[in-house]
Formats: C-alpha cells, structure tokens, sequence
C-alpha cells in the first residue's frame, strides 16, 4: 500500500518540474486509473492467495477430524476385542483397557476441539460420548445384547460422523480448486496490466522529456526577448534592491535609463536611482514607498525630479512596482522612468496660454457667464462674482435667471438665445445678495464644441447703471426742454395773437382817422368847393393824398405781418406759369407803355404759390416801374436748376441802384428812391425776401445807376415744413 | 334824417360818428335810401332787428343791413349770427363794412351769411355796386322774391 503511494508522490514531484502544465496534468490523470487497476490486481491476488492458504487449513483440519475420529472408533473397537480375548483370561486385562479408554477419551477431548466451530458435530460428538459411556457400562457383563448395541450404535455414529468429514472435505477440495482457477486468472490480468502500464510509462516519460526540454527552451527565449526589451525599451527601467540599510541599491538598469540621465548604465547600477533624485523628489519617493509597505500596495505612480549629470532637472513620470520576496527575504523594487520634462514645458507653455486666455475673461468688467443647455451656471468670472456678490461655489451650477429681478424674462431672452442663435443688449437687472439693483444689457450667443453641437450660452451682461442715469437724466432735460420749448411756443403763439390782434387794432384805428381826414376833406371839397381858392382846394388835396398814402403803408406793414406768419402751404408750382400770368396781369395795367417782356423757361419750384405769385409781383411791378422812364422797356424772367436749388432771375434795363445802398433793398420801408421819383412804401422786397426765407431760400439784388437791375432769388427743390415761423 | 321818397329802408350799425356821417352822406348821394336807421352798437342793432314789438316791428321794413364789425359791447360778428339765427331776418341782406380788404374778419363774417362788403369810406358807387350785387334795385330778382314769401303776412 505505501509503495504506490510513493510513486503518486514521486510522479507529482515530477509533474511539479514539468514547464508546460497541461502535459504534465494529461499524463497524471492517464496512470491514475492504470494505478488503481493495478492495486485492485494485488489486491485480489493478495487476497485469493489468503483464500488458498485457508482452503488448505480447513482441508488438514477435516483430516485430523477423520483421524481423531479413526482413533475413537479403533479405541472403541479395541477395548471390546481385548475384552473378548482375555475373558476369563490374565489378571492384566483391566489395565490394558484402562490404556485404550484413556485413549479414547484423549481422542474425544481432542475432537471435541476440533470440531468446536460444528454445532452438528458436537451434537454428535456429544451423543458419542454418552454411548460410549454407555458402552463401558455394558461391557462388565460380556457380549450382552446391550453391550452389542451400543457398540453398533457408537459405530453408527461414528460413521455419520466420518461421512460429514468427508463431506465437508469434498466441498472444500472442489471450492479450492475453483479458486485456484480464479487465482490464476488474476495473475495473469495482473501481468497484463503491469506490462502495459509500463509501456505507457516509458511513453510518457519520453513525452514529458521533450515538454521539459521545449519548455527549457522557451525559458531562454523568453529570458531573451525580455532582455531585448529591457535593453532597448524606450523607457527607463531600472530594478533595485529594496534593503532598509542600502536604501535602494540598484542592481540592474537599462540604456533608457542611464540616457535620461546623461550618465553610464554602470554609474546607475553603482551609485542607485536615488541618487540622483533631487532632494525634494527624495522626499516624495520615500513617504510614497512608506505608503505602498504600510498599506500592502503593488505599485505607485509618482512624478519626480533627477538631476540630469549636465545638472539639468529632469522630470520623470515614475512608476514604481514592489516585487516582495516569498518569506521575508529582500523585496525588490522595479522603477519604471519616462522622461516628460519635455512635456511639463509644452504643459507649461499651453498652461500659460491657458491662465492669459482665463485672466482675460476674469479681468472684463463685464459680468460674463458660461450657461448650459438648462440654464444652469456653468462658470463666472470675477466681474459676475462682485456684481452679485456670491462666490463661484454658490454661483455654479444654479439657474442664471434667479440672480435677475424678472427671472421670467431672463428665461426668455435665453430662449431667444437658442432660436436665433444671438441675443442684443437685452435690458434686464441684475441683483446684487445685498439687494442693490444693476440694470444691465445682456448679450448673448451660443458656444460651440468642435462638432458644431451647441454647449451652452456665453452670456455677458454689461453694467449700464451710468448709462442708464445719464439716459435718465437725458430724459429729464429733454422733457424739461420739452418743456421749455411749450412754455416757449405757447408764449411766442400768445405773442403772435398779441401782435396779430395789435396790427388789427393798428389798422384798424389808424384808418379810422385817416378815413375820417379824407373823408371830411373830400366833404370839404365837395360842399364848399365854391368857397375855396385854388391855394385851398390844393392844401385839401394834398391832406388826402398824404392820408391815402399813409393807408398804404398801413396796408404793407399789415401784409408784410400776416405773410411773414401765415402757414406754409407747400406744393409744386409751375413756376413759369406763375411769372407769366402775374407779368401778363401787370402789362395790361401799363398799356400805354412799351415794354417788351421775354420769359425763358422755368424750372417747376416747391413752395406756397399764393407767397410765390407774391414774389413775383413785387419783383416784376418793381421791374415795370423802375423801366418806366426808358422809351422802350426790356424785361426779362429766367431759371435754371442749379445743384439742390432752382433759381430765377427778374432782369430790367431801368433805372437800377447805387450798389453803395445794396444793403438797404430788403429793409422794410427801405427805399433808394426818393418818393417824388418812384412812389412805394418799401415794404415789397422785404416782403419778398422775407417769403424766400421763410422757404429756406435766398435772394440777392444787383444793379447800377442807369443801366438797369437784376434780381436773382433761389428755393430749396424740397422745402421742409415750417409751422408758423416767428417774424424775424 | 327820414326822407319817404327814398325806396329803401336800411340799417346803419356804425360805432364811429364821423365814419356814420359820411356814409350817410354817400347813401343820401345814392337817392336810393329813404330811411336809415343808424344806431351806435350791437346791442342797440339787435333790439332794433329782434324787438318782440308785432306792431311796430321795424325789421319788416328794413331791406338792407349795413354792419360794422369792430363794435362795442356786442360784435358784429355776433350781431350777424343772431339775425342769420331768427326765422324773421334770416334772409335780410347784410352789407359788412370794413376798413380794409385785407380783414379776416371779412372771411368770418361771409362765412355767418354776410351778402357783401364795403371798404370804409362808404362812397356812393360802392354803396350801389353792392346794392345790386345782393339784388335789391331795379326789377325784382329770385332774391327780392324769395323775402316776399318768407315775410310773414301783413
């Protein structure tokens, strides 16, 4: 039983060498079944052969019952014939028989024995016995029927006795013999067996040579490919002994390593990776291995700074990962290195870029927010954080509507936001968290990722409190202007009636006398003409004419009043027409006079035709009356479209003017002629320049003493509206 | 100052004595007035025109009205609308005087039913030009016919 054992122990020790584990585990699992059928083999034999050995006890001991049994009936039989022989005969016959029932009870003693595991045979036994207690009872009287029957009858019983023995050897003669055939059967199963699981053995062990062998093999390539990769990985490698005392010697490092560096593989692997950690990395690098043995971590990652040999900082992204050792031998500690300075000054750089774009943004005045699709805060910056007065924390992330008095609105132009992609100066209030009120003018556009998907809103609500007052003010002193100008107008139109009404009073009350003077004159005239000398009638006549004049002047300044404040009424006149048809009025008046009238072609004018058929009958009768010494007069009308403006002229060949008087032509009651030479109240060119400025247009006289005068006036082509023009 | 011959029965309403003596002296020229009736203010023109009186009634036989338009107390203007407003004078012809053309009161008072004017002084060709302008000489015009049937039965 040990020995196989043995051998299931040695094939897993084997096995355990084995490299390539799936062989190793197919060849075990093939022999243990093989092993078992073997055992099972022994087993049996083992135990067939125990069988035999005790198929041959049992048959000794059938035949040591036959002789004991022998015995008895030969003791039985011999005291009888001695008893026969000696009757009547030598006195020794009673210790002879004394020797043979001595004998027999021996053999009896001895059966009982033997046959102490066979209750019928001890029955028997035991009836024996009585009979031949019987029996030697008997055998005082000699040959007596009892003596003969119980010696019949211990014969019998002997016999059945004997005839049992016999049986039971018979029985196991033939079981011994079967299991002997078994037994052979057996051995030669077992043979078979042993034979063929050695084949298969021998099989297998070749098979696990050659897997131990190509496992060998693949160790070395493997051991290669990784030396290959350590010597020129692109990373720094370096694997150190993890001691308390050496703090970290390195036992082997790679060409990364040492180029990261700028030193020699051999310089790492004498001096330690540590060494050329500057201080503070050495620092960081101790608590981080402190960590990873205090909390039982495999590996850490760290970034470091090593002193490159050309005193340079390198820094490193180093991943340390702790190999412990199985029962508390030294650890080792495989340090992983990639140099990233170059990286940390690009990160620096863009860095840089980041905080410039970020300071810009915190610098605005503007409150600015970046808002997401939901409308809550995404981030602020610093204007926002003074104008509400909340820090980031409380800012980011709530809804952006309520820091506004009127969140209902804000939503709104946020939603405005979305759907045209733009909001402008959006007037909204901003509250500050002490309740002070900003008005401000959002504007707002939607931010895009790369996609073109849209973010959020950046939104940037401009302070417009000062605007806003000074709006306000605006307003105020606009509608204080407003004011003003009412209070103004109202007074000039209450100036206006005022005058209005005081020229009517004029008028009408200085005619008043001078009807009366006329009249009574006239009166005189008429009713006492008799009485009068030529001296009277002329003195009378010259009261009248002076108060007939004076109702002249009366009537000019009145008109010159009402048409320097009458309302415009503006239309397009056809100027031409107009200068015609007042030019045609004026000659018939002057029939007895020649004058010849030429009338080139006019442009069209926009004005008041009533005021404009003024102009031109004061600027042709002037023309008419100032010709009427030349025998032959010569007027003529011209115009021309001249820029924005269309200008006319009135030109005479009469009397003309001094130009040294030129300024006094628009005078009201100007004249630069004597009333005795040309009679007139001066009052038709001022009213005449007086309409074309009240059309926002112009006039200029020109003339000369005796040769005649010019008069060139001009319109804007659009004259604007004017309401009621005060009088200059 | 009555003077029966004369065919036309006419009112005066003047404020003015020296512009009233005068014009009376160009109606008198005319020989066509018989009987002006010249009172001094609006008022006293329109207890004249409007008197309750049936029996006296003098408006009946007024043909023309010759109306001043700056008076005192009431004024012309006003004195036109009151008989442009009674049944009785509602067609009686009424002559503005004016002293001058340009008056604005002159658009007003044509507007209240004025049937002419007449620019102070009042000469005697203007009076009749006027006259007949309102068609109250000569042969009876449409006008002189409607009066006799608006005017109420003697």
């Amino acid at each position: 039983v040990v020995q196989p054992e043995r051998a299931k122990a040695n094939i897993h020790g084997s096995a355990s060498g084995a490299s390539a584990p799936s062989a190793r585990h197919f060849h075990f699992d093939i022999l243990l079944p093989l092993w078992v059928v073997a055992l099972l083999g022994l087993a049996l034999n083992w135990q067939q052969n125990l069988g035999a050995k005790a198929v041959l006890g049992l048959t000794a001991h059938t035949q040591a019952v036959l002789v004991a049994l022998s015995a008895v009936e030969s003791g039985v039989l011999g005291v009888d014939l001695r008893a026969a022989l000696q009757r009547g005969g030598p006195r020794d016959a009673p210790s002879f028989l004394g020797k043979y029932v001595a004998l027999t009870d021996r053999n009896l003693v001895e059966l009982q024995g033997l046959t102490i595991h066979k209750p019928i045979q001890q029955a028997r036994l035991a009836r024996l016995r009585t009979l031949i207690k019987a029996h030697r009872l008997a055998s005082g009287s000699a040959f007596s029927q009892q003596k003969q029957f119980t010696l019949a009858a211990i014969l019998g019983q002997l016999g059945q006795m004997q005839r049992f023995e016999h049986q039971l050897l018979a029985d196991r003669t033939a079981s011994e013999v079967r299991q002997l055939g078994r037994l052979l059967l057996l051995e030669a199963a077992t043979a078979v067996g042993t034979v063929a699981m050695l084949v298969l053995a021998t099989v297998l062990l070749k098979r696990e040579r050659r897997w131990v062998a190509a496992a060998n093999s693949e160790m070395r390539r493997s051991r290669a490919r990784f030396f290959y990769l350590f010597e020129h990985a692109n990373l720094g490698i370096a694997i150190s002994r993890l001691d308390k005392n050496d703090g970290g010697l390195a036992l082997q490092a790679n060409a990364a390593l040492a180029n990261t560096l700028g030193v020699s593989i051999a310089d790492v692997e004498q001096r330690g990776l540590t060494a050329f950690l500057l201080p503070e990395g050495q620092v960081t690098q101790s608590e981080a291995l402190d960590s990873m043995l205090e909390n039982n971590q495999a590996s850490a990652r760290l970034t470091l700074p090593y002193r490159h040999h050309n005193g340079d900082t390198v820094w490193v992204d180093e991943t340390m990962i702790l190999r412990r050792s199985g029962s508390g031998g030294e650890s080792e500690l495989f340090s992983l290195l990639v140099n990233i300075t170059q990286l940390r000054d690009e990160e620096q750089v863009l860095l840089n870029k980041v905080r410039y774009t970020r300071s810009l943004i915190e610098t605005s005045l503007d409150p600015l927010m970046a808002i997401s699709i939901e409308g809550k805060i995404d981030d602020v910056n610093e204007a926002t954080v003074r104008a509400t007065g909340l820090p980031r924390g409380l800012l980011v992330g709530r809804d952006f509507s309520e820091f506004f008095t009127e969140p209902e609105r804000a939503r709104q132009s946020y939603q405005t936001v979305f759907s045209d992609g733009v909001v402008r100066d959006f007037p909204l209030t901003l509250r500050h968290c002490t309740g002070t009120l900003m008005p401000v003018l959002y504007n707002a556009s939607t931010y895009l990722n790369a996609e073109g998907k849209v973010l959020g809103v950046f939104a940037a609500a401009r302070d417009v409190t000062q605007t806003r007052s000074m709006e306000e003010e605006l307003r105020r002193l606009n509608a204080t202007l407003e004011q003003k100008v009412q209070e103004r107008t109202a007074d000039l139109t209450q100036a206006n009636e005022e005058l209005e009404s005081f020229a009517y009073s004029v008028s009408h009350d200085l005619r008043s006398p001078l009807r009366a003077i006329d009249g009574f004159s006239l009166k005189l005239v008429k009713s006492s003409g008799d009485v009068l000398d030529q001296e009277g009638r002329r003195l009378l006549q010259v009261v009248r004419d002076n108060a007939l004049r004076m109702g002249q002047l009366i009537d000019d300044l009145l008109r010159f009043s009402r048409l320097g404040r009458r309302e415009l009424e503006v239309s397009r006149v056809d100027m031409e027409v107009l200068a015609k048809s007042v030019a045609t009025e004026l000659l018939v008046l002057e029939n007895e006079r020649q004058i010849e009238f030429s009338c080139g072609e006019l442009p069209p004018a926009q004005g008041d035709p009533a005021l404009l058929r003024e102009v031109w009958l004061n600027l042709l009768s002037n023309a008419i009356k100032f010709s009427r010494r030349r025998p032959v007069a010569h007027i003529s009308v011209g115009g021309a479209v001249e820029g924005a403006e269309v200008s006319y002229w009135v030109k005479d060949d009469g009397d003309g003017f001094d130009m040294a008087y030129a300024g006094k032509l628009f005078g009201v009651f100007q004249r630069l002629h004597r009333q005795d030479e040309f009679e007139g109240t001066g009052v038709g060119l001022a009213l005449v320049q007086r309409i074309l400025h009240r059309h926002r247009g112009h006039i200029e006289g020109e003339g000369h003493l005796e040769s005649g005068a010019i008069f060139r006036f001009s319109l804007p082509s659009a004259v604007p509206f004017v309401p009621g023009a005060p009088p200059p | 100052m009555t003077e029966n011959n004369y065919p036309l029965q006419l009112l005066l309403v003047e404020d003015n004595p020296n512009d009233a003596e005068l014009t009376i002296d160009a109606l008198r020229e005319t020989k066509l007035v018989n009987n002006v009736t010249w009172v001094k203010d609006g008022a006293e023109a329109l207890e004249v025109l409007l008197a309750n009186d049936k029996e006296h009634d003098p408006a009946r036989l007024l043909k023309l009205v010759l109306l001043d338009l700056r008076l005192p107390r009431v004024d012309g203007l006003d004195v036109l609308r009151a008989i442009r407003a009674d049944r009785r004078t509602k067609l009686l012809p009424v002559v503005v005087l004016t002293s001058s053309r340009e008056e604005t009161d002159l658009v007003r008072a044509y507007e209240l039913g004025a049937n002419s004017f007449l620019v102070k002084p009042v000469e005697s060709e203007a009076f009749l030009k006027a006259v007949k302008e309102v068609g109250l000489t000569g042969c009876c015009s449409t006008g002189c016919q409607e009066r006799r049937d608006d005017r109420p039965p003697r």
